[in-house]
């Protein structure tokens, strides 16, 4: 160590420091490093595991049935909502003296949490690339055409980029909440579960909770995939397959001569004569009724009914219903990040 | 419209819960037992009669005010919920459940607590620790009986928290200096649920530049809440100067001016040493400094603390010197005028130590004041030129007993090392000699001459 210490002065009458913007960019660029040396970028092979095996699940059913579309949905917004918040999670509070003592030296929140959010944007991007190239190439029908955006790739892939950017802003709000990694782990299965059973989506709430939904972020995810595979206007297969999970199983039934007079319209005294007034044990199956009927027009009526039925009016396939999932996506994100500030505003505050 | 008889009702949930008339009567005796339960352990009796606040009181003569203050909260979230059931609880509905659930999570809370709390009376009272069965399931039993009964005594009274600190004072204010760190600190409070603690009364001192100072104390006794004080970060009642200007006043601008260095190696590990103080540059150093001073000053702080050879290296992979030469380093490229540090020398052996201490009064000759505070002072205490000794009063407030130079301090307490010192104004439970009413009181004695 040197003995002797020439120090400069400095001009002491220059007192204006670093303003938000330049400090946004100076922990943007710390962020980025952190990407390579904190393994961040181990983010990216996750994505493409995660959604390989979430396509060979969703491959034969998403764009092509409803009840395919529907799993679907559900499960690319478990994706985006995994990969965002576990982004994000332990950002925060992993470093939480670092930040006092930064604060403590003129660092704002606000741009240590607007270089959060454009990184954390930036992580979501790539994740999304990573996601919907493994999805195409595992076969996930997509259709070429976009609704909005000339290519349906590019549609989809916006709503995983803001369900998971969604996510991931909650995740760094929560990190900024707690004041150690074991409870932000703690918290992130509450946050997994509160999401995707109150998005209202896989789930069916009871009215009372319902407008819960409105307030989770899958369920926007959700709504925003199923819209854009056109859930409505695909065929719901899941009556047919029920009927043909049955069709050879034998159903018996006693009928009286007033019950069989009613569906035949014959005479019900000379069937009671008949029949001597006595119930008659009929034994058939499904199968008997579909080869009377005709299958293939039964199975048509089948699908007919059951798809009716189950059209859902939240995934109408509008541009106004896709643009108001994604807007709200990002206002949540942007609530999240705002809140996030104020939270961590009181960091001064923690105890030593 | 709430009705009267939900008014009532609200009432009765107040004082004595959600019980029937019996219930009500052994809470009544519950509160007489504790109105002499409370009188024996030294605080007003009438507290007994004060729904919520009166688990408080019990959780303070029982030694576990950190427990009273969850029952406190507790029983209060939980009779708020139950007065809200009466008006707005339909059966049957989700608001009702969630409150049941709420419910059921508190008073879990409550009990787990309350246990706690009669645990803490067992031992107060020196009686078995098996009397809590008897406290949760029949407190009105053992309140009266440990109310009146002569045999059942308490072991020690509870600290009169109204009361004030010790009241030698040494009413000085000392006027601010040109030059120099001048202190004049009234008092540094916290609010404390009900009642205002204080954690440091009455330090007025002056410091001069070029100085280095030792700020020596036992756990507690405030060393870290004073040198906070100091710097604004944690403001106290004080009017606190450093070279004429008011610290608090002009925070923003005596931001850069004063640096300070954590205990802890505050620093991101995966980010190389370089990267690091250029990031602290950025932030520390003024805006109108162009790329190539903000390089060159960085690069000059390297060349200060030893850290060139290392400027590529991970955080992570230094020795404990390097990263506490780093960590000190960051403070030091905006030039301040003060330097703090909290144990600059912990998990360092003693050559590192004393290379950084050398290191730090080399600082301090170039025109700065630097406060260290040490634990083992004695290996480096000719490097420092004053000594500043901190002590909890009898009242646990920190309180200053001495401030001079290294020699008179030897003088003023009769002893030659600074761990004789630090040992002789520790509490006597914490293994010292208790006398830090008395040095304080001197002390304040001197000031005031």
């Amino acid at each position: 160590m040197p003995k002797t210490i020439h120090l400069p002065k400095l001009p002491r009458v220059q007192i204006r420091h670093r303003g938000r913007l330049s400090q946004l960019f100076t922990y943007y660029g710390k962020m980025l490093r952190m990407f390579i040396y904190e393994n961040d970028w181990k983010a990216l092979p996750m994505a493409a595991i995660i959604a390989g095996l979430v396509a060979m699940v969703i491959k034969d059913g998403y764009c092509v049935s409803m009840e395919g579309t529907y799993q679907g949905a559900f499960a690319l917004t478990c994706v985006a909502i995994w990969n965002g918040c576990f982004n994000s999670i332990q950002v925060v509070c992993r470093e939480r003296a670092i930040i006092k003592r930064e604060h403590r030296s003129g660092m704002h929140i606000s741009s240590y949490i607007a270089s959060h959010m454009l990184y954390q944007f930036l992580l979501c991007l790539l994740q999304t690339v990573v996601t919907m190239y493994t999805l195409r190439i595992s076969g996930v029908p997509f259709p070429v055409e976009g609704f909005i955006t000339p290519w349906m790739i590019l549609d989809l892939g916006i709503t995983v980029l803001l369900t998971s950017y969604a996510a991931d802003m909650l995740s760094l709000l929560i990190s900024s909440i707690v004041r150690t990694t074991t409870a932000a782990m703690t918290v992130m299965p509450f946050l997994l579960i509160f999401q995707l059973v109150f998005s209202g989506g896989f789930f069916t709430l009871p009215s009372s909770l319902r407008p819960i939904s409105d307030f989770t972020t899958a369920r926007y995810g959700m709504v925003a995939f199923a819209s854009q595979a056109n859930y409505n206007s695909l065929k719901m297969d899941l009556g047919w397959d029920q009927v043909s999970l049955v069709r050879y199983e034998k159903i018996n039934v006693k009928l009286s001569a007033d019950d069989i007079a009613r569906m035949t319209d014959m005479d019900p005294d000379l069937l009671k004569a008949a029949l001597e007034d006595k119930p008659v044990d009929f034994t058939f199956t499904i199968n008997d009724i579909l080869k009377t009927v005709g299958e293939e027009t039964a199975k048509k009526e089948i699908q007919e009914r059951t798809t009716k039925a189950y059209v859902n009016r939240d995934y109408v396939m509008t541009k106004d219903n896709i643009y108001h999932c994604w807007k709200m996506l990002i206002l949540f994100a942007f609530a999240y990040a705002f809140l996030a500030v104020v939270l961590l505003e009181f960091i001064d505050r923690d105890k030593r | 419209m709430p009705t009267v008889q939900q008014f009532i009702k609200a009432l009765m949930y107040l004082f004595f819960g959600p019980h029937e008339v019996v219930i009500m009567i052994l809470i009544a005796l519950e509160i007489v037992g504790l109105f002499g339960l409370f009188k024996k352990c030294g605080t007003k009796p009438g507290y007994a009669l004060i729904p919520f606040y009166r688990s408080y009181v019990l959780a303070r003569c029982a030694g576990r005010e950190t427990e009273g203050r969850v029952v406190f909260l507790t029983d209060l979230v939980s009779t708020s919920i139950a007065i809200l059931n009466i008006f707005v609880g339909a059966e049957g509905s989700n608001l009702q459940l969630i409150l049941l659930t709420v419910t059921a999570a508190v008073l879990l809370i409550q009990i787990i607590y309350s246990i706690r709390i009669s645990l803490g009376l067992c031992e107060v009272f020196g009686r078995k620790k098996a009397w809590w069965i008897l406290w949760a399931l029949v407190p009105s039993l053992p309140a009266l009986i440990w109310g009146y009964s002569k045999k059942f005594q308490p072991s020690r009274q509870v600290d009169d928290f109204r009361a004030d600190a010790l009241n030698t004072f040494s009413n000085t204010h000392i006027s601010a200096m040109e030059e120099g760190l001048t202190v004049n600190i009234e008092s540094r409070t916290v609010p404390d649920f009900f009642k205002r603690k204080y954690l440091l009364r009455d330090i007025h001192m002056y410091i001069k530049p070029s100085s280095m100072v030792l700020l020596l104390g036992g756990s507690g006794a405030g060393k870290t809440t004073l040198i906070n004080a100091i710097n604004g970060y944690e403001r106290a009642k004080a009017d606190i100067t450093l070279n004429g200007e008011n610290v608090y006043k002009e925070y923003k601008k005596m931001l850069y001016n004063i640096g300070f260095v954590p205990q802890q190696d505050l620093m991101r590990g995966n980010d190389t040493v370089l990267h690091t103080l250029n990031d602290a540059a950025a932030l520390r150093l003024p805006l109108d400094l162009t790329a190539e001073d903000r390089r060159n000053r960085v690069e000059e702080v390297m060349g200060i603390f030893g850290l060139l050879p290392v400027k590529n290296s991970f955080v992570s992979k230094l020795s404990g010197g390097q990263r506490k030469r780093l960590s000190i380093a960051m403070e030091f490229l905006s030039n301040p005028q003060l330097f703090i540090l909290d144990e600059p020398d912990s998990g360092l052996d003693g050559v590192m130590a004393r290379a950084l201490m050398q290191q730090l009064r080399e600082i301090a000759d170039s025109g700065k004041i630097v406060i260290v505070i040490t634990h083992t002072p004695d290996r480096v205490i000719d490097l420092f030129d004053d000594l500043i000794v901190l002590a909890k009063d009898s009242h646990r407030t920190g309180r200053l007993a001495f401030y001079g130079s290294i020699s008179e301090a030897q003088k003023f307490f009769g002893k030659q090392s600074m761990e004789e010192i630090v040992k002789a104004v520790n509490r006597k439970e914490e293994g010292g000699e208790g006398l830090a009413d008395e040095y304080i009181s001197r002390y304040a004695e001197v000031q005031h001459a």
